[in-house]
């Protein structure tokens, strides 16, 4: 059985003359320790597919399963459970705290893990280690999302899901991110999730979803992974 | 591991130390003031209660009319189970500006002294006041004071529990130690001083103490009772033994007086009997023979000759002469008429015997026979038998008759002063219409007596004065009046629980503290909901972390508690820091006030949980409950919507439409309005506490000033007399009524004491028409009571248990007093007074043919608006505080309310600035609108104001405190309140024109809020 088992999604918004189907029929299986891009244009629904995993949204029907345990059956406080022991968040946004520093923003993410990984190792891993006493207002966006994704990292969650994680980013820095997320995937062996727009991004995935208008219009395991540092767009 | 979160609340506090540190200070100061005036209103109670037994306090006092004797003491005494202790004082006049002082003696078993500075009085001349009064008028130990004309030297200040608060009367509204005081003198100085004003004043204490006061006034009106029956039996007891005196006196005088007549009687009538056989002897020795012998004819009916015939018979001649005269007769020598002549002649009898003989010869009795002859001569004489009598008296006919006429009723008029029957009545007052009837009892008429011996004077047969004197001690018996001031009368009584000089203290402290709390937790919540309002702004600029966070596994409570943090932890230091200050610094300021305010003995501050409860715990617990409940609310939002910034709770940010017409910088500033309603709603409500206290501490001064001119307006008459007794005066001005007061019996209202007036129908003072059966209410009772036309108002004696009810018939403007007003005709009906009683006068003149002693009060403007001083004297300070707090709360909302307006648009601001807009424009496009919103907000709270406190009015002043004051706001106090919430903006208007133009326009670049 898969890792995250995604059955007949669907997912709608509006109503009447302004009712999109913002996902159909959206099937999935992922392994645990994959890393899956998907893939699509403004619109497709790929972010609203990464919503409705990470729990922050809710689907008309189907279900998610993560580990075997689906997650619509879910009251809100089982939902913030889930999320604490399984997910950890990266977007576009950094949304990092403007008045902590940036250790203590990861510390925020190492709060809610039981098993939270070594803050100190993990601003080495990031690169970060030097800024760690700087708040985000005096970091660059790179640095910043370096720092946010270690805030979601640090509690070692099952699942990384990065919702346009270098949509705010210039090239040199998206791919030292990317690469960031794939170091970490080997590293920590954590399922990563990435919704992204940049076709380019879905050669270092093992496996690729290509959505438009709410569909699964393809998905193909890559058999040979480019590594992030050698990606080009 | 700690929450990392938690790292943020210092530096947050650093962040917006201007918010937080002008917060906690306004706390700390304003938890500490009320938390101070708690623990001293708390230990001032603590004192009280166990002052009681250590001052051993009275459980009430009784003022008599006049001495009671022992027996009455101990008769009420015993009936109601207490001991009574004299508290007799004298109240004297000192100074030149009426002030009065209730000298008593020094005490020792009652009502103990506290002594604040020197000693007691010792020497005669020596004497101790209280302090208050001492303070307010400068006099320390060592001064002279001069009463009734002699110096005194001040050797102590003193305070007594019985007027701790310096009430002068129970039903002042307010109390006054500037022109009233207590003073104590020794023994030998109270007894050397005149008892010209000395009050018969007993204490008395329950020998078993009561429990609360419901047991209090159980006693109390028990006591009522019985005194009303044992001094009715005891002025009952009076009137009789009076009037059994007087009886007995004239009962004596009237054995006397019918002795007196008898002997009158004897002698008038013996005289007159002399008097008529001297004049019937006189009349008869003037008729000749001739017409002796024709009134015998007539009266026995016998003829003359038949008469003559047997008078011859009656002579006893011998045959032989009686043949000679027959021969006489026969040979011509006497005729017929010379017959009797010669019978006589030769019997040998003289002609004097003749008219008896003719009276024998008649068989008429001598009675008869004289009556006829005395009537013949009267005839005769040209008089009547009367006259001849009157005559030989020395005296006319007409008075002699009249006098006759008289002693016929004398007997039956006498009858009326028989002393067998005289016999004193049992005076019972409920028989009597009035207590004045048992004089009635003894109404006899004497006038016709006097009026009998004025015709025993006319005809001067008889010395009447001796009866006169005994007829005119009579009558001075009859016309003496009972000695009214034997009987004794209730002036004042007044059992613990009602006596405002003595529970005034605990009664203000609590009225007071209910108010401070209402006020402290009015403004907790509006600084609750200012943190609110902040803290949700901040959780809007902080959505997508909030967001992050969310979707990171924070859980909503975490969150929740997260943003509640500080402002609890901000209340709770306040709180507890204001509460250390409010226990070490702030009583100080207090006992200040009380020693101020109240004449109370020293007191020591007892720290009470009480206090932390009310100005910590509960203040916390609303800070929690409004910040909690508008903190989860907000962030009840779903994790997704804070990301996208969607944090309407419903539907998507609508967008209102604004007219293009709309100039751009008006389309601008109503955005802004809109963007900020919960801010402004906030400062809104702040604004208007803030107000409400402005006004609240501004109105008295004002109020006090309106109050005196309505006062002098609506007065009756320059001069309202009260009188001794009912004197008449020549002042064609002048206009009688008649006042009494009772005590109204609503029990949602304290008693207050109501001037029940009597007014001539055709009155020049009261031209209102009074409509018959019912009363005019006087426009203060009328408010304070909330009546209307046809109501029924109950109202009763102060003293005793009567009740009286009355119809309202309309309003009557009067402001110096609660009053009512009826036709004197319907008074003297109710109250059972003679139809020629009053009370006083009305007159726009002074009278000045009244003697002083008759004249019981002058009522003037000046006593009319003692109230208004009072009042104004007592509250001023405190009415400051309540002003500069306002203050303080208009800064504080402003500050933080504007500020927030300003940092939520920071970005914009910038931006704008970008765009070329100067600090000036800017100034207006984001102060105006709350400059608006202030403003709009200062002039809207005015009638909310009105109607705040004027709710307040209804429901504490006038339903806790006596007498009236009417509710008037001066426009001053609104326009002060206005230019004090502007100048406030003002400042902070300007403070917030720095921040805009400290604003970096870098701010407008950053991609999201750092």
């Amino acid at each position: 059985m898969s890792f995250v088992k995604i059955k007949d999604i669907n997912k709608h918004f509006g109503q009447g003359d302004s009712y999109v189907d913002a996902l159909s029929d959206i099937n999935m299986d992922i392994e645990k320790g994959q890393i899956i891009v998907l893939l699509g244009p403004s619109g497709s629904g790929k972010s609203t597919l990464l919503n409705i995993i990470g729990g922050i949204e809710d689907a008309d029907s189907g279900y998610i399963a993560i580990d075997g345990e689906k997650i619509e059956d879910m009251n809100e406080k089982k939902l913030t459970q889930y999320r604490r022991k399984h997910l950890g968040y990266v977007f576009q946004m950094y949304n990092l705290i403007p008045n902590l520093t940036v250790r203590e923003n990861i510390e925020v993410g190492a709060y809610l893990g039981k098993n939270a990984l070594n803050v100190d190792e993990l601003m080495d891993t990031l690169g970060i280690s030097g800024q760690k006493n700087k708040i985000p207002s005096q970091l660059s966006g790179g640095q910043q999302q370096r720092t946010s994704i270690g805030r979601a990292i640090v509690k070692n969650p099952d699942i990384l899901l990065c919702d346009e994680p270098t949509g705010a980013l210039d090239y040199v820095t998206s791919k030292e991110i990317l690469k960031l997320i794939e170091d970490i995937n080997k590293k920590y062996g954590s399922t990563i999730i990435i919704v992204t727009h940049n076709d380019a991004i879905k050669n270092m995935a093992d496996k690729v979803y290509k959505l438009r208008d709410g569909k699964i219009v393809s998905e193909y395991t890559n058999e040979s992974k480019t590594p992030a540092a050698e990606l080009e767009w | 591991m700690k929450n990392p979160l938690n790292r943020r609340y210092t530096r947050e506090l650093k962040s917006d130390a201007g918010k937080y540190v002008a917060i906690f200070l306004f706390l700390v100061f304003f938890i500490g003031v009320m938390s101070g005036f708690l623990v001293t209103n708390n230990s001032v109670a603590k004192t009280f209660n166990e002052g009681l037994s250590k001052y051993r306090v009275e459980d009430g006092h009784i003022v008599f009319s006049i001495a009671p004797n022992n027996e009455l003491l101990e008769k009420i005494a015993k009936e109601n189970d207490l001991s009574f202790f004299n508290l007799y004082y004298k109240e004297e006049d000192i100074g030149d500006e009426n002030h009065t002082l209730r000298i008593y003696k020094n005490r020792d078993e009652i009502n103990l002294i506290s002594l604040h500075e020197g000693r007691l009085a010792e020497a005669a001349d020596e004497i101790a006041i209280d302090r208050m009064y001492a303070d307010n008028n400068g006099i320390k130990v060592g001064d002279k004071l001069v009463i009734r004309n002699r110096e005194y030297t001040v050797t102590g200040l003193t305070s007594v529990p019985d007027y701790a608060c310096l009430y002068e009367s129970n039903s002042d509204m307010m109390f006054d130690a500037i022109t009233f005081g207590v003073a104590f003198l020794s023994e030998k100085g109270y007894s050397e001083m005149s008892d010209a004003h000395e009050k018969h004043n007993y204490a008395w204490v329950y020998n078993k103490p009561y429990a609360d006061d419901n047991e209090a006034k159980k006693k109390s009106d028990d006591m009522i009772d019985s005194l009303e029956d044992i001094i009715k039996e005891y002025d009952q007891a009076q009137v009789q033994a009076q009037v059994n005196a007087l009886y007995d006196e004239a009962k004596a005088v009237s054995e006397v007086l019918e002795d007196q007549f008898d002997d009158a009687s004897s002698v008038i009538k013996n005289k007159i009997k002399k008097a008529g056989t001297r004049a019937g002897k006189k009349a008869i020795s003037s008729l000749s023979s001739e017409e002796i012998l024709n009134t015998i004819s007539a009266r026995s009916k016998k003829s003359t000759s038949d008469l003559i015939q047997r008078t011859v018979a009656l002579l006893g001649l011998s045959d032989e002469q009686l043949l000679q005269l027959q021969t006489m007769v026969a040979s011509g020598q006497i005729s017929s008429d010379q017959y009797l002549g010669a019978a006589l002649q030769l019997s040998g009898k003289s002609e004097s015997e003749l008219m008896t003989l003719f009276i024998r010869a008649s068989g008429l009795s001598m009675n008869s026979a004289s009556d006829a002859l005395i009537k013949r001569a009267a005839r005769k004489q040209g008089t009547s038998v009367d006259g001849l009598i009157a005559r030989q008296l020395g005296t006319n006919t007409k008075a002699y008759r009249e006098m006759l006429d008289a002693f016929e009723d004398a007997e039956n008029l006498l009858d009326d002063v028989d002393s067998e029957s005289m016999e004193a009545p049992v005076i019972n007052f409920d028989e009597l219409d009035s207590e004045k009837d048992y004089e009635n009892e003894m109404n006899f008429n004497l006038d016709d007596i006097y009026a009998i011996l004025d015709k025993v004077d006319a005809t001067g047969i008889y010395n009447t004065s001796e009866i006169r004197a005994s007829l005119d001690r009579l009558k001075a018996i009859m016309n003496s009046e009972i000695d009214d001031s034997l009987l004794i009368e209730v002036d004042d009584y007044l059992p613990r629980y009602l006596n405002k000089a003595i529970n005034f203290v605990i009664d203000d402290a609590s009225g007071d503290e209910a108010g401070a709390m209402l006020m402290l937790y009015i403004i907790i919540a509006v600084i609750a909901f200012m943190y609110a309002v902040t803290t949700s702004n901040t959780i809007s600029r902080e959505a997508g972390v909030i967001g992050t966070l969310r979707a990171s596994g924070y859980s909503r409570g975490e969150l929740t508690r997260h943003y509640m943090v500080l402002p609890i932890i901000i209340t709770l230091i306040g709180a507890l820091i204001g509460n250390i200050l409010g226990y070490l610094v702030f009583p100080s300021v207090f006992k200040k006030v009380y020693f101020k305010n109240y004449s109370i003995a020293p007191f020591e501050l007892f720290w009470t949980p009480k206090a932390f409860l009310l100005t910590t715990i509960i203040p916390l617990a609303i800070m929690l409950v409004v910040v909690f409940l508008v903190i989860s609310r907000k962030l009840s939002i779903k994790p997704l919507n804070f990301l996208r910034g969607e944090l309407k709770r419903k539907g998507k940010k609508r967008v209102i439409r604004l007219p293009s017409k709309v100039p751009f910088f008006s389309r601008f500033r109503t955005r802004i309005l809109f963007q900020n309603i919960p801010s402004y709603l906030v400062l809104f409500v702040g604004i208007f506490a803030a107000a409400i206290m402005a006004v609240f501490g501004s109105m008295f001064g004002p109020l006090i000033e309106d109050y005196t001119v309505l006062v002098r307006q609506t007065k009756i008459a320059e001069y309202q007399y009260i009188l001794t007794d009912t004197v008449e005066t020549e002042n064609t001005e002048a206009e009688k009524y008649c006042i009494t007061t009772l005590n109204t019996t609503d029990k949602k209202y304290v008693i207050d004491d109501i001037g029940v007036y009597g007014i001539n129908e055709d009155s020049k003072y009261i031209t209102k028409d009074i409509p018959e059966g019912t009363v005019l209410v006087s426009n203060g009772y009328f408010e304070k009571f909330d009546l209307s036309i046809g109501d029924k108002i109950t109202l009763k004696e102060p003293y005793g248990t009567k009740e009286y009810t009355f119809t309202v018939g309309g309003e009557y403007t009067y402001d110096a007093a609660l009053s009512i007003f009826m036709n004197r005709a319907e008074y003297l009906d109710t109250f059972d007074e003679d139809d020629d009683w009053f009370t006083g006068y009305f007159s726009h003149t002074q009278l000045t043919d009244l003697d002083s002693d008759d004249i019981a009060a002058v009522i003037t403007e000046a006593d009319l608006a003692k109230i208004a001083t009072q009042l104004g004297s007592s509250m001023g300070a405190m009415m400051s505080a309540f002003s500069g707090l306002g203050a303080v709360l208009f800064l504080l909302l402003m500050y933080i309310l504007t500020k927030q307006v300003i940092e939520k648009n920071t970005k914009s601001i910038a931006l704008t600035k970008i765009l070329g807009f100067t600090g000036g424009e800017i100034g207006k496009l984001y102060l105006l609108i709350t400059s608006l919103v202030v403003v709009a907000s200062l002039f809207l709270s005015i009638p909310l104001i009105d109607v705040a406190l004027r709710w307040m009015f209804k429901s504490y002043m006038y339903t806790e405190m006596s007498g009236y004051i009417p509710y008037i706001i001066s426009n001053d106090c609104y326009i002060r309140m206005i230019i004090m919430g502007v100048v406030c903006y003002a400042l902070v208007a300007v403070g917030m024109m720095f921040k805009i133009n400290k604003i970096p326009k870098g701010e407008a670049l950053k991609n999201q809020e750092l």
